[in-house]
């Protein structure tokens, strides 16, 4: 959604909320008037000429706004010194103590200009017993207080939903990552139990034993240590790019011996990056993934280039030799990089894909 | 009992190929290796351009894409045995001509039986 659209929602209603506020202290006081003073001033009240009435009914109007307008202040200034949560109880009396004090100074404030300017604005034809008048002060600061009570209450309870949906989305996000996290897993464990991996391999073994027994036991070796990789670190979260890279190395091996000249690999490392940090069997997922949706043809090869970047990247390039038919694909392999990669830090691997090339880069990681 | 029969072998794994030629050698000698073929085209521009063989051995998964390929591609008119690493195309695999379906590293005694069960229908 649009901030800024949000914002101008949230100040129109906190307008409406103002003017609906005003409105109820000034019907109030009204109301409280009505119960403190007698008939008889009502009669005289009601017979005053029209003007002078708007006039009153105008000065009471302006009156309400400066005690809400005062309410709100003294709350605004108290929430930054005197937080509800941290200790309720002193704010409480604080903010009673100085919405009294307010109201008792916009009282003597309106006095005093009704004892300066009363003559020009209103001759008073009515009397004002003390009583009323002690009325007419308490009056006014309960109305401040209970101005000052909608509006705390109203922040607590904004201040209540946005705590509780924030509690909210963090344990939507907490399962989320649960649940990614259970994916990575089942995923890694999917990969050390590959069986056309294990068995392409070792039915290219068994051959090659008979064939050529140096390079059997070579492809023995190679085998061991790409299988010990898969099964060891495919749970880890990070691994150094020079033990990715070693493991590349034996992977590069097996995928010669075995598919012959129908891809060439060109491997080109910045040796300053070989310390920083990826996610285990990344290259293994790309190189998978180039051999799996191109044609790997002795007569046109497929060419992988992995290198690094200045961006401290890692890149995998390949050209694209697309296969008679597209291979149906989830890609689930590549959606999961991205995923752990959201995980592990703020940068995101990022996929460029034209009739030419298909290019990965991903992130490496510092210590 | 021995037929003399004209194999073609689609593979596009140079071991594994060799594999197939050499258990072919020992249970059946008599049989001819037509040609080995690494990719879908190849298969599609032999079989056009050459007679049928009477059994193709065929990987599933091969350079330039899947071998059920050839099927669309060409009208193939002999049984074939299928080799792959591993079952997942197997139902997929009993649509076409198949005689058998057998997993890599292709066993001598599996190959056998496959090649007999071949000779049988024919």
């Amino acid at each position: 959604m649009d901030t800024r659209e949000d914002l101008a929602n949230v100040m129109e209603k906190s307008k409406a909320k103002s003017v609906l506020l005003i409105a109820f202290t000034f019907m109030g006081s009204y109301a409280t008037l009505v119960i403190v003073y007698p008939y008889s001033f009502w009669r005289d009240y009601f017979s005053m000429s029209t003007s002078k009435l708007i006039i009153d009914v105008l000065v009471n109007l302006l009156f309400c706004v400066a005690i809400f307008r005062l309410s709100i202040f003294i709350d605004k200034i108290l929430n930054k010194k005197i937080s509800w949560m941290v200790h309720p109880i002193k704010r409480l009396l604080i903010q009673t103590i100085f919405q009294i004090l307010g109201a008792l100074f916009l009282i003597i404030c309106l006095s005093y200009l009704y004892y300066k300017f009363g003559d020009l604005i209103n001759t008073q034809t009515y009397h004002i017993g003390l009583r009323e008048l002690l009325y007419t002060v308490i009056s006014i600061i309960l109305w401040a207080l209970m101005i000052s009570a909608l509006n705390t209450g109203d922040f607590l309870l904004k201040n209540w939903k946005t705590a509780t949906l924030k509690a909210a989305e963090y344990k939507i996000k907490a399962a989320e990552n649960k649940q990614l996290v259970a994916e990575i897993e089942l995923q890694a464990l999917k990969l050390q139990l590959d069986p056309h991996f294990v068995f392409n391999n070792l039915s290219v073994l068994s051959e090659l034993i008979l064939k050529d027994q140096r390079l059997g036991y070579e492809y023995t070796e190679n085998f061991t240590k790409v299988y010990r990789y898969l099964l060891i670190n495919s749970k880890k979260k990070l691994v150094t790019l020079s033990e990715e890279l070693k493991f590349l190395d034996a992977y590069l091996f097996l995928i010669k011996n075995r598919m012959g000249g129908g891809s060439i690999f060109q491997v080109n490392i910045d040796e300053s990056k070989l310390d920083m940090l990826i996610p285990p069997v990344t290259l293994q997922l790309f190189i998978e993934n180039a051999l799996k949706f191109n044609r790997t043809e002795e007569e046109n090869p497929l060419i992988v280039r992995i290198y690094s970047n200045d961006n401290d990247e890692l890149v995998v390039f390949n050209t694209r030799l697309p296969l008679i038919k597209k291979p149906y694909s989830t890609g689930i392999g590549l959606k999961n990089i991205i995923t752990r990669y959201a995980l592990l830090c703020d940068r995101k691997p990022s996929v460029e894909e034209t009739d030419e090339a298909f290019i990965v880069k991903v992130p490496l990681i510092k210590r | 009992m021995n037929v003399i029969g004209k194999i073609l072998i689609l593979e596009d794994e140079k071991l594994n190929a060799e594999r197939i030629q050499r258990l072919m050698g020992r249970i059946r000698p008599n049989m001819e290796i037509v040609g080995v073929l690494a990719s879908v085209k190849k298969a599609v521009d032999w079989l056009a351009e050459n007679k049928s063989p009477d059994l193709i051995i065929m990987d599933i998964q091969l350079a330039d894409g899947l071998s059920f390929e050839v099927f669309n591609l060409t009208d193939v008119k002999c049984p074939v045995i299928f080799t792959t690493a591993y079952d997942e195309y197997a139902v997929k695999a009993f649509k076409y001509n198949s005689v058998d379906y057998l997993l890599k590293p292709v066993e001598e005694d599996e190959l056998e039986a496959a090649v007999t069960k071949f000779e049988n229908s024919v």
